[in-house]
């Protein structure tokens, strides 16, 4: 699926560095990118803003961490169908348990491949066309 | 003489004022000329590192010398965040910098964070040249530069630096297990497992039960062979059993599952905890009957863990629980049981056949 201009994404995701890596990509890509940097900031945006065409959250944020937001978003009805990739760490198996059993669709462990997140991005958009 | 000792004290502090306000202005303009040349840096150098991250840039900017320390931080970064091409195209950008050199002339202890990055560049960059030098840091008291250093020797050469690295894995227990898997992540579990598990063998206890340790937290299943070995030529060493039952707990190999169960049986308290916490673990619908007889048991520990490991049995349900701990005649360990009714995790096993939770 090639994405539109209007495909927004909702990144949220601390690190300075990591946000302009994947926003260069995802940019790149067509899509319009949101960006959150903590818990908080997310919790407001979801609030505020219409669903957008897919969430990536990291795991470890401050304030709230990943897995709370996707209850946050999974218990908010517009929201509840946005899909949602999960940035974890290479260690932790766990939290990938977690977030599956939350309701992420897929995951990504930290360092990626660009391409191989751009991929897993385009397949979860396709399977909710 | 009064209005001249005033005349003095006004000079005094007039002077004292005077330089306390230079000394803050210079400090404030070094600190905002330093922001600005961050910033300038920034602005012209992070486009660069992203465009490797698709294609490699055909003209590169100048590394000037004052931005060699930010380069150094900031190419560290963008090197941890990826894999594949984009890797490979950040390495050649590195090289073409000299990249290597510079790190190269870092990497004394006493620059502290600075020592950390290029000992770090070094290992991603696989500069052979830097061998000696990272292989003293080996030993050094500062912990995180050590493991450091390990991990960039075995990034360089795998097999001469996992012979260098394998000695400091079983004595240095300052590394903590979760940096120290890293090292060993990077030769890869199947090299490093078996190696730390042959160690094990002719270590004492505690090294021993250390080398278990970092073999369960590479999930080292081809280590396994060996630490069957260990525990048979020891089992009673209650050290080494204990680490090897957590270890066999983490790698579901259900050859080990008549071993486990004959240790719920073991005279010493703190094998039989292990024991039933690995039964929780890998344990079938079989071990509930083993489970249910340890909440006997004259410790509280290995009753309250026999309890939680019933919970967390394959198709263990809530209301299963419920009726385990009804049919439990002692009352406080009927309460142990019905405390992981309430707080057990039924919700992932049972997630996708709710009326199950």
């Amino acid at each position: 699926m090639t994405p539109s201009f209007q495909s927004q994404i909702l990144l949220v995701e601390d690190s300075d560095d990591a946000v302009v890596i994947l926003r260069f990509l995802l940019e790149r890509e067509g899509f319009c990118v949101l960006h959150a940097s903590d818990g908080k900031q997310a919790q407001e945006l979801i609030s505020k803003m219409p669903p957008p065409a897919l969430a990536i959250l990291d795991v470890m944020l401050p304030f709230m961490s990943g897995l709370q937001l996707i209850r946050l978003i999974r218990g908010k009805r517009e929201w509840n169908s946005v899909p949602i990739l999960m940035l974890t760490s290479d260690e932790a198996e766990r939290d990938v348990l977690d977030a599956f059993a939350h309701g992420a669709k897929d995951y990504v462990k930290k360092p990626y491949n660009p391409k191989e997140l751009l991929a897993r991005i385009r397949n979860l958009l396709a399977s909710e066309a | 003489m009064s209005l001249y000792v005033v005349w003095i004290a006004t000079y005094s502090i007039s002077c004292f004022c005077i330089i306390t306000f230079s000394f803050i202005l210079t400090l404030r303009t070094a600190r905002t000329v330093g922001a600005a040349k961050k910033r300038a840096f920034i602005s012209q150098w992070r486009p660069v590192l992203t465009q490797c991250l698709t294609t490699y840039p055909e003209a590169l900017p100048l590394l000037k010398r004052h931005e060699r320390r930010l380069f150094l931080h900031l190419w560290v970064t963008f090197q941890e965040s990826v894999t594949g091409e984009a890797h490979a195209r950040l390495k050649r950008l590195a090289r073409e910098l000299d990249l290597h050199k510079i790190a190269l002339t870092y990497t004394r202890p006493h620059r502290g964070d600075l020592a950390l990055l290029a000992v770090t560049a070094l290992g991603h960059l696989q500069e052979s040249h830097a061998w000696e030098t990272l292989a003293q840091l080996l030993s050094h008291s500062n912990r995180t530069l050590s493991l450091a250093a390990a991990r960039a020797l075995v990034r360089i050469d795998t097999v001469r630096g996992l012979s260098l690295v394998l000695p400091f894995l079983a004595t240095r227990q300052d590394w903590s297990v979760l940096n120290t898997s890293l090292v060993l992540k990077e030769i890869g579990q199947s090299i490093s497992a078996p190696l730390l598990a042959q160690q094990a063998l002719s270590r004492s206890s505690d090294v021993a039960a250390r080398l278990i340790t970092l073999i369960k937290a590479i999930r080292g299943l081809s280590a396994l062979p060996l630490v069957r070995k260990l525990i048979e030529r020891h089992p009673n060493d209650v050290t080494i059993v204990c680490a090897a039952l957590d270890l066999f707990s983490e790698c579901h190999d259900p050859r080990d599952l008549p071993q486990i169960r004959h240790y719920t049986l073991h005279s010493n308290w703190i094998i039989r905890l292990h024991a039933a916490m690995a039964l929780g673990k890998m344990g079938t619908l079989d071990d509930e009957i083993r489970l249910m007889a340890l909440l006997s048991d004259s410790e509280w520990w290995v009753r309250y863990r026999a309890a939680e490991s019933l919970s967390g049995l394959p198709v263990m349900t809530r209301r299963r629980l419920a009726e385990l701990a009804e049919a439990v005649p002692d009352k406080s360990n009927a309460d142990l049981i019905a405390h992981f009714v309430h707080h057990a995790d039924f919700y992932h096993r049972n997630a996708r056949c709710p009326s199950l939770a």
